[in-house]
């Protein structure tokens, strides 16, 4: 061979695309999941769930049917968006299924509490702890006919602890008189002790108008005598959807690099942080270490990138973009984007 | 963010083919290309970790001149590199994550004195002054990790220690050096150790040999990725290799030679073999 042959080759193979593909194992389990993670709800107040369908590589797939279910519709109604409807009080589950691509059937539950408006006083620790000292009967010697005669009573029958404002509520009256004969009482006044706070008719119809604590009173004339009842009640402000805001967890190493810490991803005001804790320790050693959310902990592809890693020791947070749900990524992933080199992750939440 | 270990490799590869100080007016050159391959890396732990697979294609020229029987000069210019990045692909949906990406230019050109020193008994002892020229891109690429240079001049000061011995009717060679790798821009500086034995058979025809190097960094650079500002870097590397090379004699004073090489321990460098081959002049 010929020293220019030789070196016509090695010219030739020095523009030589060197070809080649790496197979990325991408596939994770598709899931369903309710992104909407109530605690509770209040008796009438509409909301409405959402959920997401995440395929076989972490990706959200929209319009996907939903097929939700209440498991009883006397506590709550569901329709086929997810708009509910909480009827009474109690404890309920909520399902939402999907056929995945694969043709597999997949769910996810969430159970919640339905919590009503007012928080009534049970009758039993009404009876004992208004049990009031009555006066023995009386017997009238001078009628012809031989009567028993009681001190007459006036009662609010539903009484409540608690209402929340915006709420409406209607008393009901339970009244005695001399002869200890439940009767209607000729006339009654209802009067609140701050009417900023409670406001209430003639009928005893009641109306919560803010936070604070008032009282009630029922009263009425009877042979001259003014008898009366009182109702202190607490009114809160209105929580009628309450939600997880935060989770918690651990960063962790998946590599050969340092990576370790806490986290807290959080809803604060209207901005979702996610902060690193002050045990948080990451490698300097490796160059292009970016952080990423995710829903595939095998990949970036389908992740939501945070940006470069700058502390790498310590506490720190990044603020999400305001379009991010706290319930929209399952992984934080760190990755050293330039190699491609996973470093660690973190569970968000199962 | 290996560049500068693969250019001294080769740089080192090179030099060594080239045996002892060469007489006034003589020379040896040499044509290569060099390449390596690698999905897995070294980790700044000594771990083994895996990543997209990078490729790395040198064609190089390299000079060793005899200025005079007591000075040399020597050249390595790596005049075409290609850095590059195979595509990545879903196995689950065939969906092409990232597709493939490479960056092309020249390397970091090494320039070096070699000085004869009073032989030590029957040792050949020399002194070698290397200069890295940061003619490659420190930054390069979509997203400046295909770099064909560290953007950083350094200079190398090595004693280069040599002698003949034979065993039983056949002659052997040993060569070493022990170098100290002055490095700026914030990198670490390195000590360099180095091995080399071969053999030469078939009339002469034919040489082969073994080698062994090792960089050890000190650890006193300042660059981490706290300060780098996103800067693609690759300080405190270190590698441990074993070598291997044939050089045939195909006529009076040229050949080809063929080389690999793998790591036997290292970090922040690929973990994969590198091959070369190369058409050398010598006279």
């Amino acid at each position: 061979m010929k020293p220019q042959t030789l070196i016509q080759i090695l010219f030739f193979s020095a523009f030589i695309g060197c070809t080649g593909i790496d197979i990325i194992e991408d596939y994770v389990p598709p899931v369903v999941r309710i992104t909407t993670p109530v605690t509770s709800l209040t008796v009438g107040t509409n909301f409405q769930f959402e959920a997401l369908y995440f395929n076989v590589i972490g990706e959200p797939t929209p319009g996907v049917e939903l097929r939700w279910e209440s498991s009883d519709p006397n506590l709550l109604e569901i329709d086929t968006l997810g708009n509910v409807i909480p009827k009474k009080e109690g404890v309920v589950t909520l399902t939402v299924r999907v056929t995945s691509e694969e043709g597999k059937e997949l769910s996810d539950q969430i159970n919640f509490e339905i919590k009503n408006t007012v928080v009534l006083i049970p009758k039993d620790m009404t009876e004992e702890e208004e049990e009031e000292e009555t006066d023995p009967p009386e017997m009238n010697t001078m009628s012809s006919t031989l009567t028993m005669t009681v001190t007459p009573t006036l009662q609010i029958s539903n009484r409540i602890a608690q209402i929340t404002v915006g709420a409406e509520y209607l008393f009901e009256l339970q009244f005695t008189n001399a002869l200890g004969e439940e009767v209607q009482p000729n006339s009654v006044l209802w009067e609140s002790s701050d009417l900023e706070v409670l406001s209430i008719d003639e009928n005893g119809n009641l109306t919560a108008l803010s936070a604070g604590t008032a009282s009630v009173t029922v009263s009425t004339i009877v042979s001259e005598t003014l008898i009366s009842y009182t109702n202190i009640i607490q009114v809160v402000d209105p929580v009628t959807v309450s939600m997880v805001t935060s989770y918690t967890g651990i960063v962790e190493t998946t590599s050969s690099y340092q990576l370790e810490g806490s986290f807290t991803l959080a809803i604060e005001g209207d901005q979702l942080i996610l902060s690193l804790g002050s045990d948080y320790k990451a490698s300097t050693a490796l160059p292009g270490l970016y952080i990423y959310l995710s829903n595939n902990n095998n990949t970036t592809s389908q992740a939501l990138e945070l940006g470069p890693v700058t502390v790498f020791q310590g506490a720190h947070e990044y603020i999400l973009p305001s379009q991010v749900g706290l319930m929209d990524y399952q992984y934080i992933l760190y990755w050293c984007k330039p190699f491609n080199v996973k470093v660690g992750h973190a569970k968000i939440y199962d | 963010m290996k560049f500068k270990y693969l250019i001294v490799l080769i740089f080192t590869f090179s030099f060594s083919k080239a045996q002892w100080l060469k007489e006034k007016g003589k020379g040896y050159y040499k044509l290569g290309a060099w390449s390596l391959l690698a999905d897995e890396h070294f980790t700044n732990l000594g771990g083994v970790d895996p990543n997209a697979t990078r490729g790395l294609f040198i064609s190089s020229f390299f000079a060793h001149y005899g200025l005079s029987n007591k000075v040399n000069l020597i050249t390595y210019i790596p005049f075409f590199v290609k850095n590059y990045q195979f595509a990545q692909i879903s196995k689950t949906t065939g969906k092409e994550y990232e597709p493939r990406r490479e960056f092309n230019s020249i390397g970091d050109i090494n320039l070096a004195v070699e000085f004869k020193i009073t032989p030590l008994s029957k040792w050949a002892f020399s002194g070698t002054l290397l200069l890295g020229i940061t003619s490659g891109k420190n930054v390069a690429g979509f997203d400046g990790s295909y770099q064909t240079g560290d953007g950083e001049f350094n200079q190398q000061l090595q004693l280069n220690l040599g002698k003949s011995f034979s065993l039983g009717k056949q002659a052997f060679y040993l060569k070493s050096y022990l170098g100290f790798n002055n490095r700026s821009g914030g990198f670490s500086d390195e000590l360099h150790s180095f091995g080399e034995t071969g053999t030469q058979l078939w009339n002469s025809k034919l040489l082969v040999l073994g080698r062994l190097h090792w960089i050890k960094p000190l650890y006193n650079g300042t660059l981490d990725a706290s300060n780098a500002n996103g800067a693609i870097f690759a300080n405190n590397i270190e590698s441990f290799t074993l070598g291997g090379e044939f050089a045939i004699n195909l006529g009076t004073n040229w050949g080809v030679s063929f080389a690999a090489t793998t790591p036997l321990f290292g970090k922040i460098i690929f973990n994969g073999n590198s091959y070369s081959g190369g058409l050398f002049l010598n006279y």
